[in-house]
């Protein structure tokens, strides 16, 4: 009726208070629309890292070494059904340096850390060029650690 | 008449009524809208993960993360991508023109054309490089002809020579490190130098030779603007060879100092990182074109102030368009016949809007209407004053500048504590959508940080004509998204422990290609430090005292203060 009431008696139409400071509007409302939270860039757990798999939550997050980058923009990638959907949210350590895609290579996320120390210096070579390249594609946005009666 | 009909022929009207407001609202309107409801939801593109202490980074929908911020003009030269400079903006512009576009200068009846402008710049350039001059201090509004084409021979010389233009607010109180040339208005201001001249290897008067005083002129030369352009002859052809890289990018385009004295460089990429900005905010339709004519208030051409009028001036000519300069005190629908583009500050559209609002019943019942509808998405002129004179005006650029500019250039330690006010000096979201009616025009709000940015910081989308609750406006003034220049994000301060980084609130921070960088040592070092603290040196450049917010729209919100 807004519109036509507007309209004939006078009135505008008021858009949601997208401050939330008025604690009404989309701020604060769980509406299909909200765009998701920005994570907070610091240490992840396996455990935590595992949700942002692309899937469970739209980000995607990749961990090489010990260190967190966010791929999410290369999510044809690593995103669901993209060729290498099976690292996001994971430990991709080990299956770069072996370069294979399959998930045995792949650590759950309650088992503990890959220390990667049986790889051959071929493997490690290989492991150091695909680190330099998430270093100059994606952001670092954390470490890696073990988490207290999971990882270790 | 029974009861049962009356009954019916109310239940009749109540169905016809809600039906028509169901087809209006679910289908009709959609169609008519500018701007879809999504669009305007999602006006930014947000980095997906933050720090400790800050929002993540926020930046215009038009340039997603991922993608470089708009820098420069992308110009391909060869197989090399050059940025562009002054050199290349002005040369296009002669090129496009042919020197037949003019622009309107004040104390001026007529237009000048730009090869005639082009002329005379040439021919000061020209005189000036003979000698080793560096920087040239301007203290006059650039909306004459003097100062116009002083501007111009100073920006030529940018390329060519390394000398810059220096935009001072006041002839200097003390010797400006770097300032060979000085130009000022009158022999009167000249005769108030008191002993300064001898700071200055020449001194340019733009004032009539015959009335100049007696003077023993020992270390400097004085020169008056005439005779610097005696000779000139309309040329409409400006050459430029670029270098073969980007090194232009780096090269001064000017220094521009505050009236707190502290004094900002401006690098080439500044300028046409700006133009560039400005032409990409126009949406698919609306583009700039070469009938375009941007009038732009004397206020913002006051000589350190004029930093922010270039990259519009230059981009609207170099669309084949014209300019004006106009009086505020001359300013009203009438003066605005050929204008499509105004740009003056919030304060003086207040006036504007305020001389020229209409009271009788059929306006109010237009205006009425007109808002609705603009509430709702849709752009309408039913209610426009003075239809035939504002005619061709079609969108308003209205420069609201940050709260205290002052601070953000002293770089301080101490962060100043967020004191919040209901009232607000930018008019209400309701309120610009009235002027939007009554100008039948299209009005973007900007938000400018004077003297340190070039170029708007945010402004809102050109088809944004969304209204908030009083309750919002009350707190907050929208400015969209930032510009496509700049990304930024939200810090936490010690001083303002209220403001909730989790709800995105916090001091704003900027960091991108149109950013002065502090001239004196101590104030870069302040900055350095601040930068440090905000941003770990990645280039941030907090902005003290800008306290605010981004909405989940994208748009930032800054506090009522």
């Amino acid at each position: 009726m807004s519109f036509i009431k507007n309209l004939l008696f006078g009135g505008v139409k008021t858009s949601d208070d997208p401050t939330g400071l008025t604690g009404s509007g989309t701020s604060n409302a769980n509406g299909s629309n909200k765009p998701s939270e920005p994570v907070v860039a610091g240490n992840f757990f396996p455990r935590t890292l595992s949700k942002f798999n692309g899937h469970d939550d739209e980000k995607i997050f990749i961990a090489i070494r010990g260190k967190v980058y966010d791929c999410t923009r290369g999510r044809q990638f690593y995103g669901p059904s993209g060729p290498y959907t099976n690292f996001a949210g994971h430990d991709a350590s080990r299956g770069l340096a072996l370069n294979s895609f399959e998930m045995d290579v792949i650590k759950d996320w309650d088992q503990p850390i890959d220390p990667l120390k049986d790889l051959t210096t071929e493997q490690v070579d290989a492991l150091d060029e695909w680190q330099e390249h998430f270093e100059n594609k994606y952001p670092c946005i954390g470490t890696l650690i073990p988490e207290p009666g999971v990882n270790v | 008449m029974s009861w049962s009909f009356v009954l019916q022929l109310l239940v009749t009207v109540l169905v016809i009524v809600l039906g028509a407001n169901w087809l209006l609202s679910s289908f009709l309107l959609d169609f008519k809208r500018d701007l879809t409801a999504v669009a305007l939801a999602q006006q930014s593109s947000i980095a997906s993960v933050r720090n400790e202490h800050e929002t993540a980074y926020y930046r215009s929908i038009l340039v997603p993360t991922g993608f470089p911020l708009t820098t420069g003009l992308g110009l391909s030269l060869k197989y090399k991508i050059r940025n562009g400079n002054f050199g290349d903006v002005w040369n296009a512009i002669m090129e496009v023109s042919k020197g037949k576009n003019t622009i309107k200068l004040i104390r001026d009846e007529k237009s000048t054309s730009l090869g005639e402008l082009n002329g005379m710049g040439k021919r000061i350039f020209q005189k000036l490089s003979t000698e080793n001059y560096k920087n040239i201090g301007i203290s006059n509004s650039v909306a004459t002809k003097e100062g116009f084409t002083l501007t111009l021979a100073s920006m030529m010389a940018s390329i060519k020579t390394g000398s810059v233009p220096h935009f001072l607010p006041a002839v200097p109180r003390q010797q400006v490190k770097g300032l060979d040339v000085l130009v000022i208005d009158s022999w009167r201001s000249f005769k108030l130098l008191n002993g300064s001249e001898d700071w200055y290897k020449l001194i340019i008067v733009c004032d009539d030779p015959k009335r100049a005083p007696l003077f023993d002129s020992k270390d400097y030369r004085v020169v008056t603007w005439l005779e610097l352009i005696d000779g000139y002859v309309n040329d409409s052809e400006f050459q430029y060879t670029p270098p073969d890289d980007n090194s232009d990018d780096k090269k001064l385009f000017a220094h521009v100092t505050s009236p707190w004295n502290g004094t900002n460089s401006f690098n080439q990429i500044c300028l046409v990182s700006n133009i560039a900005e400005f032409i990409k905010g126009f949406p698919l339709g609306n583009e700039l074109n070469s009938s375009e004519r941007i009038t732009i208030s004397t206020k913002l051409a006051s000589s350190s102030a004029s930093l922010q009028i270039w990259g519009k001036l230059f981009a609207v000519l170099l669309h084949g368009g014209s300019a004006s300069f106009i009086n505020h005190t001359n300013l009203d629908c009438k003066s605005l016949q050929k204008t499509t583009l105004l740009f003056i500050e919030t304060e003086e559209l207040r006036k504007l809007m305020y001389s020229i609002s209409k009271h009788n019943w059929l306006h109010k019942l237009y205006l009425s209407w007109a808002t609705n509808l603009l509430s709702e998405g849709i752009f309408t002129k039913i209610a426009q004053i003075e239809p035939k004179s504002l005619e061709k005006l079609r969108c308003v650029y209205s420069a609201d500048t940050v709260k205290d500019a002052e601070i953000i250039s002293e770089f301080p330690e101490k962060i100043p504590q967020l004191k919040k006010t209901n009232q607000r000096t930018t008019p209400s979201t309701e309120d610009l959508n009235k002027i939007r009616a009554q100008l039948g025009s299209r009005v973007v709000l900007e938000l400018y940080c004077p003297y340190a940015i070039m170029g708007a910081v945010a402004h809102t989308n050109f088809y944004d004509y969304r209204v908030f609750e009083k309750s919002v406006d009350d707190n907050v003034v929208c400015y969209g998204p930032l510009t496509t220049t700049l990304e930024g994000k939200m810090v936490e301060t010690e001083t303002n422990p209220l403001l909730n980084i989790e709800t995105r609130q916090g001091m704003l921070c900027i960091r991108g290609f149109t950013i002065g960088k502090p001239v004196e040592s101590d104030r870069l070092e302040k900055a350095m430090s601040l930068a440090e603290k905000f941003g770990g040196g990645e280039g941030w450049m907090p902005l003290i005292g800008v306290f605010g917010l981004w909405g989940q729209d994208g748009c930032l919100y800054t506090y009522n203060q």
